[in-house]
């Protein structure tokens, strides 16, 4: 996997893409981030003029259009720092493969480059926290404050972190770890689980919600089979499956109990010791605050 | 001008409808020295080759062109079309106007001109061609077969029945290979192993067969007839000539791991015999060389071998080998400092075994009868009887010299008993030692001072040789002002005195300036006689040179410790009252690598104290030696650092003397050490250090290891801490079984000695090398076999985390009535009868986008009969079978695929796409394309038809023979369709799945070919090879050798007397890479001259 | 050969959209093995290729199949012959929306849930039902 490491500078400052929904749906990612940045050492700069990246990646190899947008970002950013921090699974996904494609396809590059107002060079480096996370661990050194010993997190990946996996380059598609290791490393218990790295039924659930329900029903149950109390992932758009069609999956599934959903930057900023009201645990369908209760960490 | 003929083939319409055969016949008619041109349809048929016979009679022919086809094809039958019309078959050459003409263009204008060319250019080099002879060559009748599977057990006896001497290398101990380990085969169904052992044994009783096991080819060279081979036999540590294979040492041997022949199913020995039917009966030691933490022991203390021994319940066993390299059991047992545990690679899964724990537990646990022993050989003395001098004692005692140990104290033991409190090594616990030491005759005089009560001269009169281990106990001072004022007392006097039961009185408050081990020791004690009790050190707490532990204990017992602060005045009035110190910050590291305090300005502070206890370091005194001995600047004795003589011939030194202060077990191992010096130089020999591999579990294995938490030392209650009963309570037996679990067993063979002792033949050979054996061969068959693919590569499927997804070649093994389960299906995890078993085919094969492109050939088949089997051993079970295609071209493989669906397998066409866990079951999660649904398939095991790969090993193999692999690394033969046994190189032949995946008839058949044709060269009296290799222009060689270094085949060499290069004939392969380099022109290749080359470029190019 | 290899511009139309060499799919049906969404489908992957590679235009076009993918790419992380699946899936899609042949109607999306999700679930959507 390719290497993340950034030089640590005492005041280290980082250009950061929230993506929409990071300002809408998912703000509790957006702050707590933030918030977990900050208390590690670390400015997160927002890109100073940004558009969305056009959500879900388009796969029809004529449709040159949709790699506009993506461009129009990795443009923006490379004025910052060369690289920038995404913490959203889905711009991600989008960023970095707009990205592999317009290395492979400098033709591509060029014809896109006439519509824009800056042109990009295509060297920019698009990077999740959880990779940044992975290459700068000492910068928790000393900074955890509260302990999530005990607490047992179902690591969820989703399809946007892994896949595909040359264009991504994130982990090993079929049996990551990076999840894991940063779950071990803020002193929670990781919990493997087979369907870690299947869908949650993503934009199904606006014309098929049965289909979502279904798929987040088989991950949920398997991820709480093997042990889970809470999930956590890095996609908003899995957080409203997983989360919100608990409420469907319970009259499908009586059966069922719920789980809490968090994004990992909220638990991250539970350990960092980052006061209650920027964890936006009130946003949460499925309440984590009897289980944070249990361990003492709220 | 030679007379040339020209002939030119139609090849029916291959190379007329592209060549203009006619006008290319009127135009050679033209070129310079043809005298004879003509054309036939077929030129290779009878009348097209007397055509040619006919023409050089008529025409007197000095040189023949014809033009047709590749040489590799018809080469041979004009050269001797060209010997029946009476020419040297060396002027007929070929012109080849088909596969480098008409069979690449479809005009024919360009077609024409360009065979105009070709044959032009033939033409030219026809031209110059000498007549040559063929050269001869003796045949070596010798064969050597690589690989000891069935394709090299086949060849093998194929050849020695033939009456050839035959040489079979096997990598493992046995020969048998994978066939050995299947259960029965397809489509007949005949057990495996009843079928191949009368062929194992064959080979065994076959005088013609030399047959070496464990062993593996190193070098080749030479060519056919005549190879040269290296053979390494390794060494299985137990002499093969004496082992009778009885097995008695397997019983003792107290180290398991993993069992390849069983496919990891179970464990077996360390010594082992890889099954019951092995070929040759005989047993070998795995051995990585030594654990990590033996060589990290100064004293080299067997270390994995006393806890393997513990293990298996042999306390004895254990002390007796613990003592083997170190006497002093029960105190290294409690205050070594045990670097061992630090190298242990036990470190990398979760924390170290808790190793001077485990020696402390076993020389506690038995008070063993010692029998009093008496020496006779030479006398030695030994000055001092601390660790140190008692070891050197010991070793030479147990050497059969008499020792006397001089010691100027009442009590023997030296620092041990002087220096150490109570609390942290108990008097008898050092007695129990000394005993011991002194069982082997050792005599110690207490209260003799040498260099007062006697001189060393006396003694170098009345012993062969001295051992000076006088220690280290003079104090260092502090150097600051107050110092000597009453209260301030030192470290080792206080020590001594409470160790002595001298009456000690302390004030209240007590400092004590120091980090080491001593400073702590004194701190403790301190504390235990009522004062309140706080430790001033200048660095911080990671330069600490006391054991972690030691200072935690401190801590917990109450005493303070204050870092990064120094003492700068001692103020009092006839007795200490304040000491002055400073604030301290680290700087750049110091010549110790520790970061250098600092004071810091103006940041003095006072401590009212009642006394300082000053524990600095200390350093040897030497003054009562003779000015004859050298030191050191600190004051330490010089010594040979291999022999630990000093400067004065005969008397040696050692421990804190030479060191300074160091640890008890480099004390330990400094006695050893002079003791083996001293005994060397008595007898006259030379010592000789071996160094030993590092043996350790590969890191994926490592990584497969479950944590296991390291057990603790139960610990005095710390309100009984008062007295100086011992701290350390020791582990219980219990405890001690579940730590030794925990060891693994880093070199495999711990070299316990066991075996040693129960092998009736005397055969055990722990020392013995490796050997290298020379042959000379005129034939080479290589049959080095295939491994599965590697199913850890296959993620989605589960295999390592889901213990019932298992190998095809695990079920092979659960199937057969020898393996782990007795021929019974049953679940790894928890030993039931599957229920429903799914296979799964094309693992790892026919996917070229992950896996391996190709397929494996032999899964469809296996699996079918995997199912067939499990249906008969379990009748009420349901074998599912995923397949892609059913593949069963072979004699009967479609009647066998029928029979196995009739008796109920089910076959589902689709590719798996992952198997998981869910709530424990497995899930298997593939499609039916026939039906267009997908399928969920519960299953109780799952079973991946794992493809076939060339085994990993042999790719080095493959360079040193200089025979060519294809892109799988599969060998490739010399022609896929008619030369399918050969390899590309003369006299090397190919046979099993080395060439590609194949089943077992297939095999035995290619092994018997590959068998016929070795037979072939090796029962002909000489070989032929083509003269047309490379000669050396005598005249124009200089000697430079350049041309020596170029050729890969060793076929130059420099006459030193001429200063000439000349050519071995028979390794020279006619490359061109001599006359390439030769900057004289003096290396040319016979009928390929640089004056050929020229001449011939030029016409193709068209330029004449 | 009365019905199949007739619609070889349709053929052609995919391969060009998708990027992809349809007769690299040898029919193993493990996209349809490892699809979280092939129950919901009337024409499974495996088979919508099948259809593809026969040219049966109408087939494909009327196949709910392709509507269901959620392109998550475990096909094509497992595909042993490197076919892009989802990349074909959206090939059918784009010759539906580029005839102005949309999935989902905007308008008859429920309020609430409208309210309710995250901005990117609506634009995903859009993208891939609506023209």
């Amino acid at each position: 996997m390719r290497s993340a490491n950034i030089l640590i500078k005492l005041e280290m400052e980082l250009p950061y893409y929230p993506g929409c929904t990071l300002y809408t749906k998912a703000k509790p990612l957006n702050t707590s981030l933030h918030k977990s940045f900050g208390a590690l050492g670390v400015k997160l700069n927002e890109l100073p003029h940004w558009y969305c990246c056009g959500t879900t990646f388009n796969l029809a190899h004529d449709n040159r259009m949709s790699l506009i947008a993506p461009l129009r970002i990795l443009a923006k950013a490379q004025n910052e720092d060369g690289k920038v921090i995404v913490p959203c699974s889905i711009c991600y996904n989008t960023l970095k493969r707009a990205n592999y494609i317009l290395k492979q396809d400098p033709e591509a590059l060029e014809i896109i480059n006439e519509h824009l107002e800056e042109s990009y060079d295509g060297n920019e480096e698009v990077i999740h926290p959880l990779e940044f996370f992975r290459d700068n661990k000492e910068l928790f050194k000393d900074k955890l404050k509260k302990d999530l010993k005990g607490l047992k997190l179902g690591c969820y990946y989703g399809c946007l972190l892994l896949r595909p996996k040359e264009e991504v380059q994130f982990d090993d598609p079929e049996s990551p770890t990076i999840f894991e290791d940063f779950v071990s490393l803020i002193g929670a218990t990781p919990i493997d689980f087979p369907f870690k790295v299947e869908c949650c039924g993503s934009y199904l659930v606006v014309n098929s919600p049965d289909a979502a329900v279904d798929a987040s029903y088989k991950l949920l149950k398997n991820a709480q089979g093997n042990g889970a109390e809470a999930i956590v992932t890095s996609c908003p758009l899995c957080h409203y499956n997983l989360d919100a069609l608990q409420k469907k999956i319970k009259i499908a599934h009586s059966e069922f109990n719920e789980i809490p959903i968090f994004y990992f930057s909220q638990i991250l900023a539970i350990a960092l010791g980052v006061e209650e009201e920027n964890l936006g645990l009130e946003q949460n369908k499925v309440s984590p605050i009897n289980l944070l209760k249990e361990y003492t960490l709220l | 001008m030679k007379k040339i003929g020209v002939f030119i083939c139609h090849c029916g319409i291959n190379i007329a409808k592209t060549v203009d055969v006619e006008a290319l016949t009127e135009e050679i008619k033209k070129y310079p020295g043809i005298v004879h041109v003509e054309n036939y349809k077929y030129m290779c048929s009878d009348p097209g080759q007397n055509l040619v016979v006919n023409a050089i009679k008529e025409k007197h022919l000095d040189a023949v062109v014809v033009a047709a086809c590749s040489p590799t094809l018809h080469e041979n039958t004009f050269r001797n079309t060209s010997e029946r019309g009476g020419l040297n078959r060396y002027v007929c050459e070929m012109a080849n106007i088909r596969e480098h003409c008409s069979w690449v263009h479809d005009d024919r204008e360009i077609g024409s001109k360009k065979a105009l060319q070709i044959i032009k250019t033939i033409i030219e080099k026809v031209r110059y061609d000498e007549p040559l002879e063929p050269i001869f060559v003796d045949v070596t009748k010798r064969a050597l077969v690589i690989g000891g599977g069935i394709a090299g057990i086949q060849a093998a006896l194929d050849i020695a029945n033939a009456g050839v001497e035959t040489i079979l290398v096997e990598k493992s101990p046995s020969i048998g290979g994978h066939m050995i380990q299947l259960s029965e085969t397809f489509p007949t169904l005949d057990c495996s192993q009843c079928i191949m052992t009368p062929k194992m044994v064959e080979v065994a009783q076959n005088d013609k067969i030399k047959l070496l096991t464990y062993s593996e080819v190193e070098e080749i060279s030479g060519s056919v007839g005549n190879f040269n081979v290296k053979v390494k036999q390794k060494s299985p540590f137990i002499d093969w000539e004496k082992c009778n294979g009885c097995g008695e040492c397997e019983l003792v041997c107290p180290v398991s791991t993993d069992n390849e022949f069983e496919c990891n199913l179970t464990t077996r020995k360390a010594i082992y015999r890889p099954f019951p039917q092995a070929v040759p009966n005989r047993y070998t030691i795995s051995k990585l060389g030594q654990a990590p933490c033996r060589i990290a022991c100064p004293a080299g203390v067997n270390v994995q071998g006393y806890i393997a021994l513990i293990r298996a319940g042999k306390y004895k066993e254990a002390l007796e080998l613990e003592r083997e390299a170190n006497p002093f059991a029960s105190v290294c047992g409690r205050v070594c400092n045990h670097p061992c545990e630090s190298d242990c690679v036990r470190c990398e899964v979760d924390e170290p075994i808790a190793i001077a724990s485990l020696k402390r537990f076993i020389a506690d646990v038995g008070s063993y009868p010692l029998e009093q022993r008496k020496t006779t050989g030479e006398r030695i003395a030994v000055i001092g009887a601390g660790p140190g001098g008692l070891s050197c004692a010991y070793f030479l005692a147990k050497r059969n010299y008499q020792v006397t140990v001089y010691e100027a104290e009442k009590v023997t033991g030296g620092m041990l008993v002087l220096g150490i409190p109570e609390f942290r090594l108990p008097r008898d616990s050092v007695q129990a030692d000394i005993d011991y030491i002194k069982s082997f005759g050792v005599e110690v005089k207490n209260g003799v001072k040498v260099g007062e009560t006697v001189t060393i001269e006396d003694l170098r009169k009345n012993f062969r040789a001295l051992f000076l281990a006088t220690g280290a106990y003079e104090e260092m001072k502090l150097n600051v002002e107050g110092e000597d004022l009453n209260g301030v007392i030192h470290c080792l006097d206080f020590l001594k005195k409470v160790n002595i039961d001298e009456k000690v009185t302390l004030g209240k408050k007590v400092a004590v300036i120091g980090g080491g081990n001593a400073a702590v020791d004194a701190a403790r004690v301190a504390k235990r006689l009522g004062s309140d009790v706080a430790i001033l050190y200048r660095r911080s707490r990671r330069e600490m040179p006391a054991n972690a532990w030691e200072v935690d204990e401190a801590e917990k017992e109450g005493i303070k410790i204050e870092f990064l602060v120094a003492p700068t005045k001692v103020f009092g009035t006839n007795k200490v009252q304040e000491i002055e110190c400073i604030r301290m910050e680290l700087g750049t590291p110091d010549a110790s690598g520790r970061r250098r305090p600092i004071p810091i300005e103006h940041s003095e502070f006072k401590i009212p104290v009642d006394n300082i206890i000053l524990a600095i370091s200390q350093r040897p005194r030497t003054d009562w030696l003779p000015s004859e001995f050298e030191r050191t600047k600190w004051g330490t004795l010089v010594v040979d650092p291999d022999t630990l003589e000093t400067t004065v011939k005969g008397v040696y030194g050692g421990g804190d003397l030479v060191s300074g202060p160091a640890t008890v077990i480099e004390a330990v191992a400094a006695g050893k050490m002079a003791a083996e010096a001293i005994d060397a130089n008595i007898r006259g020999i030379k010592i000789e250090r071996k160094e030993y591999h590092k043996g350790r579990p590969a890191p994926e294995e490592l990584k497969r290891k479950e944590k296991i938490p390291r057990s603790k030392m139960p610990k005095l209650k710390q309100d009984k801490r008062k007295g100086f009963d011992e701290v350390e309570l020791g582990l219980d037996e219990n405890t001690v079984k579940k730590e030794v679990e925990r060891c693994l067993n880093c070199a495999i063979c711990c070299e316990c000695f066991q075996c040693d002792k129960v092998c009736e033949p005397n055969a055990i050979a722990h020392d013995l090398d490796d050997k290298i054996l020379e042959f000379d061969v005129g034939a080479i068959v290589v049959a080095t076999g295939f491994d599965l693919y590697s199913p850890d590569k296959l993620k989605e499927y589960g295999y390592g985390s889901i213990p019932d997804v298992i190998t095809s070649l695990q079920f092979e093994r659960l199937l057969s009535a020898s393996g782990p389960t007795t021929g019974d299906v049953k679940r790894i995890s928890d030993g039931k009868v599957p229920k429903r078993v799914v296979f799964i085919q094309c693992a790892g094969s026919r996917d070229k986008e992950n896996h391996l492109e190709y397929c494996s050939k032999i899964c469809c088949m296996y699996t079918a009969k995997h199912a067939l089997l499990y249906k008969h051993r379990v009748p009420d079970g349901e074998p599912i079978i995923f397949y892609i295609d059913v593949r069963t071209a072979g004699k009967g493989y479609e009647e066998f695929y029928n029979r196995v669906t009739d008796e109920g397998t089910i076959y589902i066409r689709g590719k798996v796409s992952k198997v998981y866990q869910d709530n424990g079951r497995i899930i298997v999660l593939g499609a039916d394309t026939l039906s267009g649904k997908q399928v969920e398939v519960e299953a109780d095991m799952v079973v991946l038809a794992l493809g076939m790969v060339p085994k990993q090993e042999s790719e080095d193999l493959v360079r040193r023979l200089k025979i060519q692999c294809d892109a799988n690394e599969f060998l490739t033969e010399a022609h896929p369709k008619l030369r399918p046994v050969e390899s590309q190189t003369a006299g090397i032949f190919l046979a099993g799945a080395a060439q590609g995946p194949k089943d077992i008839p297939e095999v035995v058949a290619q092994a018997s070919g590959a068998a016929s044709k070795a037979i072939a060269i090796l029962t002909q009296k000489e070989i032929t090879f083509e003269p047309t290799i490379a000669g050396v222009d005598e005249d124009l060689c200089s000697g430079c050798s350049i041309c020596v270094g170029v050729c890969p085949y060793n076929a130059r060499e420099l006459d030193k007397e001429k200063m000439i290069v000349k050519v071995i004939e028979s390794l020279c392969q006619g490359c061109g890479s001599c006359s390439a380099a030769c900057p004289s022109g003096a290396a040319q290749q016979r009928n390929l001259i640089d004056r050929q080359i020229e001449e011939m470029v030029v016409t193709a190019l068209g330029e004449k | 050969m009365n019905n199949i290899l007739k619609e070889k511009d349709f053929i052609r139309r995919i391969e060009e959209i998708s990027n992809q060499k349809i007769y690299d799919c040898y029919q193993c049906g493990r996209c349809t093995a490892g699809c979280p969404f092939a129950k919901f489908m009337d024409v499974p992957p495996n088979q919508v290729i099948r259809f593809i590679q026969l040219g049966l235009k109408d087939d494909v076009l009327a196949a709910s199949g392709p509507w269901f993918c959620a392109a998550c790419l475990v096909c094509q992380t497992r595909c042993p012959r490197g076919v892009d699946i989802p990349r074909l899936m959206e090939a059918v899609r784009m010759i539906h929306l580029r005839a102005k042949e949309g999935l989902i109607d905007v308008d008859k999306i429920d309020k609430e849930f409208l309210l309710d999700a995250p901005p990117l679930a609506l634009m995903s959507a859009f993208s891939k039902y609506t023209y």
